[in-house]
């Protein structure tokens, strides 16, 4: 399974993606330091199913990058994974598209439940 | 201007829980006081902005050992020199800690929006709060060794 990381921070992404490796040691794991770097990743990489995206990031966060894949149609569920838990904010991701929410900090259990969630496996 | 001691709570909260879920330690509160220097008790500083209906900042000061310990923990690895690496993880510590705070003061007048992190390195660096503006450092202690969380924050008029 194809898996976008998309974070500025590299602590973050790296450890999203040791939690990844837990739970679906087969994952190919693509790595983003914004939304537009996240955004070029994800129309270089049509097969991604699955997209993990912080909120607050420089040059494009990640409520304008959910909104941009989710205007292509592409089908890869979106989970925002972010400091953001205010419920106006979780309710504005959610309409915005995101298909489940984890706030950090969270633990590799809590991101395993809400990847299964989402994905139904 | 009057100093709400309360409002460093939601901070200290955070502190724990940052630490306890991402770093698999559990720091010890030592102590909450009014600063009254500019001086970091640390080797790196993460520091965020806060901004909105306030204006402030968050300061969370580590010396290197303990930084090192901290970072190597989240990534599951071991760091005995302040790099890149380290650098990052203690900005994403800010923002860990100022993020959940934000969740717990947004009803109330200091609700705040959170700036991108950013961090300052060297001993006795300093970071100058806002004039006026009261400064609530706690600090902890991580397996012997301190490490501070300032809050400087106040309501705009």
């Amino acid at each position: 399974m194809k898996v976008m990381v998309v974070d500025d921070s590299s602590t973050m992404r790296r450890i999203i993606s040791n939690a990844l490796k837990t739970f679906l040691p087969d994952a190919d794991i693509v790595e983003a330091e914004d939304g537009n770097d996240g955004f070029e990743k994800f129309e270089a990489n049509q097969d991604v199913e699955l997209i993990l995206s912080d909120w607050n990031m420089p040059n494009c966060d990640g409520l304008a990058f959910l909104k941009k894949v989710v205007t292509t149609g592409h089908k890869a569920p979106v989970i925002m994974v972010t400091t953001e838990a205010e419920k106006s904010n979780v309710v504005t991701a959610i309409k915005s598209g995101a298909k489940n929410y984890v706030t950090k900090p969270f633990t590799p259990d809590i991101l395993k439940a809400k990847i299964s969630q989402t994905m139904g496996i | 201007m009057k100093v709400d001691a309360n409002l460093i709570n939601p901070f200290i909260k955070a502190t724990t829980t940052a630490m306890e879920m991402m770093a698999m330690c559990k720091p010890e509160r030592k102590g909450i006081e009014l600063k009254k220097d500019n001086v970091l008790v640390g080797d790196i500083s993460g520091i965020m902005g806060l901004s909105g209906d306030v204006s402030g900042a968050i300061v969370v000061s580590f010396v290197k050992e303990t930084a090192c310990k901290v970072v190597g923990n989240m990534l599951g690895t071991t760091y005995t020199e302040i790099n890149d690496e380290v650098k990052d993880g203690i900005q994403e510590i800010v923002n860990l800690i100022a993020g959940q705070a934000k969740t717990m003061l947004a009803d109330t007048e200091y609700h705040f929006q959170i700036s991108i992190p950013t961090c300052i390195i060297g001993k006795n660096h300093q970071v100058n709060h806002k004039k006026g503006v009261p400064c609530i450092m706690a600090t902890f202690e991580l397996e012997g060794t301190p490490f501070t969380v300032e809050v400087s924050i106040a309501p705009k008029k």
